[in-house]
């Protein structure tokens, strides 16, 4: 029988892939032939004081220090650049901007947390409004930490929240926006934050925390972007709605516990799924449609399938391969996707219906970050989770949008 | 353009890095190509394969009484040597390689466990009335699998006819000597007893073929030897059940009554009595109720019987008689 050869990865492997994903959609976004001016590009740096929210004994003080680990401070070095006004998506996204950025984050106790450091993507644009100097602006970032002091049997025994070295970091904010002058924004508003990594690894309670942030951004050669001449053209009104279909493929891997007998499984295992999800283009930001959604999942079901001690290390348990019929299943989402220029955000929640097995039961929840390299071709990095509370697994891929709309 | 591509292969590659399979916690799950084997009742074979190599015979059980009803016979290890392993109980054995043997009155099988990944079964002739059931479970480190064997009752046999042999070194003869103390409240008393009253001829059928009495039912009776003339076996349409076990035969003479004197008081009455044995090889025939074929077993047929001729009477140790 052909077998296929895998190979376990190390988070470290998982986080440079993640910014390998991400490095590549920058430098490979389409030059937009409209243009014809650069691309506006700006520095910004913010501070985020944070309360981290208490969910385990170990931020509440049992932990070597006897001391409540409630807050968080972070500092942030970003790079963006916002497409060009005259441009395709500057015309139809004129207040958006994406970028990469660096954080530096510390709990106040570097010994059992550590002083991790995100780097990731991001993207804002404006909400709405407020005067012709103010406006009230939303970011996400999202990305990968790095330095995190997991979870260690003989040497952080009391971490029970995070288990790996590197953790997936998102974030969303909301910011007043006020542009001090030519060149130069203040901004200004909440955030909240989350740590955890796409149960790869065990613990994975994650990390979520609430906070404040303020930042200033200098933006290069700005000026045309706030002078009277500029006046972003709606082009919106010029789409059409038009139907697209995306499909894509994805892999990761994840970690199992099986709570019956109190114990994680050793090693990850490997997942991988195929979508198929046509959606209606509603209007420039929001998509709406259904997905087919094809998972196989190495670990589903394996606490149905416990063979007993192994021979050689009492201290572990040997599981019987799963039939074909526990490990995969096929199930319909409804999908929603929140575009902007690169980044498109898609959420969905669905349910199996060829399935077997209690792991696949139940409603699953996903929420996608796209991120197109093309116009066609997407990478797609993605969580999914059981029942609303259940982590699933990691949707590392790459997928390919089919429309028949051509851009104008 | 190029550029696009490059990413998109890189793109790829990385995918493929997520994927990992997690082999070293999963065993393979052992499994038999069969578990309910229905097997012919006049004899039969078959191969049970398995998945895995690494596993042993656990057990072999009685289907439904594992623990009241336990097979015991011959293990040979791989090597084909049994090593002393007669007569051992193939309930809960745990034997790696090698072959079990049971060979029963009626019915018998042989596990042979000599492939890697298969299990070769035989069955005897299954003499009972009923289905013969008994269980072969494999197992490894993680598991259990039982193979549940039925084989349908033979077609069965009928007697057909039996004959003997004297075995002229077997005669020989014993004496019994019986005492009971009786007691004579009146005057001397003549009085008469009989010999033999209570006294039976002893018979019993033995051979080394262990199927030897399942091939007829227990209530089967053959001719017997009345007793030995001269040099040969004297005959006069005398039956009895063809069991292994001994039974008591009436005698092939009458009672003898004799008389004696009691003194009064206490008596110590003894009789002796001399016994003749002798054996007699017999070979039974039986033939297949559905075949015809003809069967034949061998065997001794053991006689013992008091002799009317030979026969003291003691009082008080004086002799009577």
């Amino acid at each position: 029988m052909a077998t296929m050869r895998f190979y376990h990865i190390s988070p470290t492997r998982f986080a440079t892939t993640l910014l390998l994903f991400f490095s590549i959609s920058v430098s490979a976004q389409p030059a937009d032939s409209l243009s014809q001016r650069p691309a506006l590009q700006q520095v910004q740096v913010d501070v985020a004081p944070n309360y981290v929210f208490q969910t385990r004994d170990f931020l509440k003080g049992v932990n070597l220090k006897h001391k409540k680990i409630d807050q968080s401070l972070s500092f942030h070095l970003k790079y963006a650049f916002q497409f060009a006004h005259d441009s395709y998506f500057g015309r139809l996204y004129p207040h958006a901007y994406q970028g990469i950025g660096v954080s530096y984050n510390t709990f106040f106790n570097s010994t059992e947390v550590g002083n991790p450091i995100a780097v990731y993507v991001f993207q804002g644009s404006r909400i709405a409004g407020i005067s012709r100097q103010l406006s009230l602006d939303y970011e996400w970032n999202f990305g990968a930490s790095f330095g995190w002091k997991p979870y260690d049997s003989a040497k952080n025994v009391f971490n029970n929240m995070v288990g790996s070295k590197v953790n997936a970091y998102l974030n969303f904010g909301l910011y007043l926006n006020w542009h001090m002058n030519g060149n130069w924004n203040l901004r200004a508003g909440i955030d909240a934050t989350h740590y955890s990594n796409g149960n790869t690894h065990y613990p994975n309670a994650g990390v979520n925390l609430i906070g404040a942030r303020i930042g200033i951004a200098r933006t290069f050669d700005a000026t045309y972007l706030h002078s009277a001449k500029y006046q972003p053209t709606d082009v919106v009104a010029a789409e059409k709605p038009y139907w697209c279909l995306d499909v894509a493929a994805y892999g990761a891997t994840r970690s199992k516990g099986i709570a019956s007998e109190n114990y994680i499984v050793p090693g990850s295992f490997g997942v991988c799924g195929l979508t198929i999800n046509p959606m209606y283009n509603l209007n420039k930001y929001v998509k709406a449609g259904v997905s087919l959604d094809g998972q196989y999942d190495e670990s589903a079901n394996l606490d149905q399938r416990i063979a007993g001690k192994n021979e050689e290390d009492n201290s572990k348990l040997m599981f019987f391969r799963q039939p074909f019929s526990e490990r995969f299943s096929v199930g319909m989402s409804l999908r929603t996707e929140f575009t902007m220029p690169i980044f498109s955000i898609n959420f969905g929640i669905g349910h199996n219906v060829i399935y077997k097995g209690d792991d696949h039961n139940g409603f699953y929840q996903v929420l996608i970050l796209k991120t197109f390299i093309t116009r066609n071709i997407f990478l797609h990095t993605g969580y999914r989770l059981n029942k609303f509370h259940d982590p699933k697994n990691l949707m590392m891929g790459i997928g390919y949008r089919f429309t028949g709309r051509h851009k104008k | 353009m190029k550029n696009k591509r490059l990413a998109v292969y890189l793109e790829f590659l990385s995918l493929l890095t997520l994927c990992s399979c997690n082999n070293d916690v999963f065993v393979d799950k052992l499994k038999a190509s069969a578990t309910e084997i229905e097997m012919n009742g006049d004899g039969d074979s078959t191969t049970i394969h398995t998945n895995t190599s690494d596993w042993k015979i656990w057990s072999v059980e009685d289907t439904f009484n594992p623990e009241g009803n336990k097979f015991r016979g011959v293990a040979y290890d791989e090597d084909g040597d049994t090593k002393g392993n007669y007569n051992v109980e193939f309930y809960l054995i745990n034997k790696a390689k090698g072959k079990l043997v049971y060979t029963g009155q009626q019915n018998g099988f042989t596990v042979n466990h000599s492939k890697d990944n298969a299990i070769d079964i035989f069955v005897d002739e299954n003499l009972l009335d009923s289905a013969f059931k008994f269980s072969i479970w494999i197992c490894d480190a993680y598991n259990a699998v039982p193979i549940h064997i039925t084989q349908t009752a033979s077609s069965g046999y009928t007697f057909d006819h039996i004959t003997y042999q004297y075995l002229p070194d077997s005669y020989h003869k014993e004496w019994t000597s019986t005492s009971i103390t009786m007691n004579n409240e009146g005057d001397t008393l003549r009085t008469e007893m009989s010999v033999f009253s209570g006294k039976h001829r002893k018979i019993q059928f033995s051979s080394d073929n262990p199927k030897a009495f399942g091939y007829l039912s227990n209530l089967q009776q053959v001719e017997i030897p009345i007793q030995k003339k001269d040099s040969a076996l004297l005959f006069g349409n005398e039956k009895s059940t063809y069991l292994a076990k001994a039974q008591e035969d009436r005698l092939p003479f009458n009672d003898v009554k004799q008389a004696i004197v009691l003194p009064p008081g206490k008596s110590q009455l003894r009789i002796d009595i001399g016994y003749e044995y002798f054996d007699a090889a017999y070979t039974l025939y039986v033939h297949n109720k559905k075949t015809g074929l003809m069967k034949s077993v061998n065997g001794i047929f053991h006689s013992k019987t008091p002799s009317n001729t030979e026969y003291y009477i003691f009082v008080n140790d004086k002799w009577q008689r």
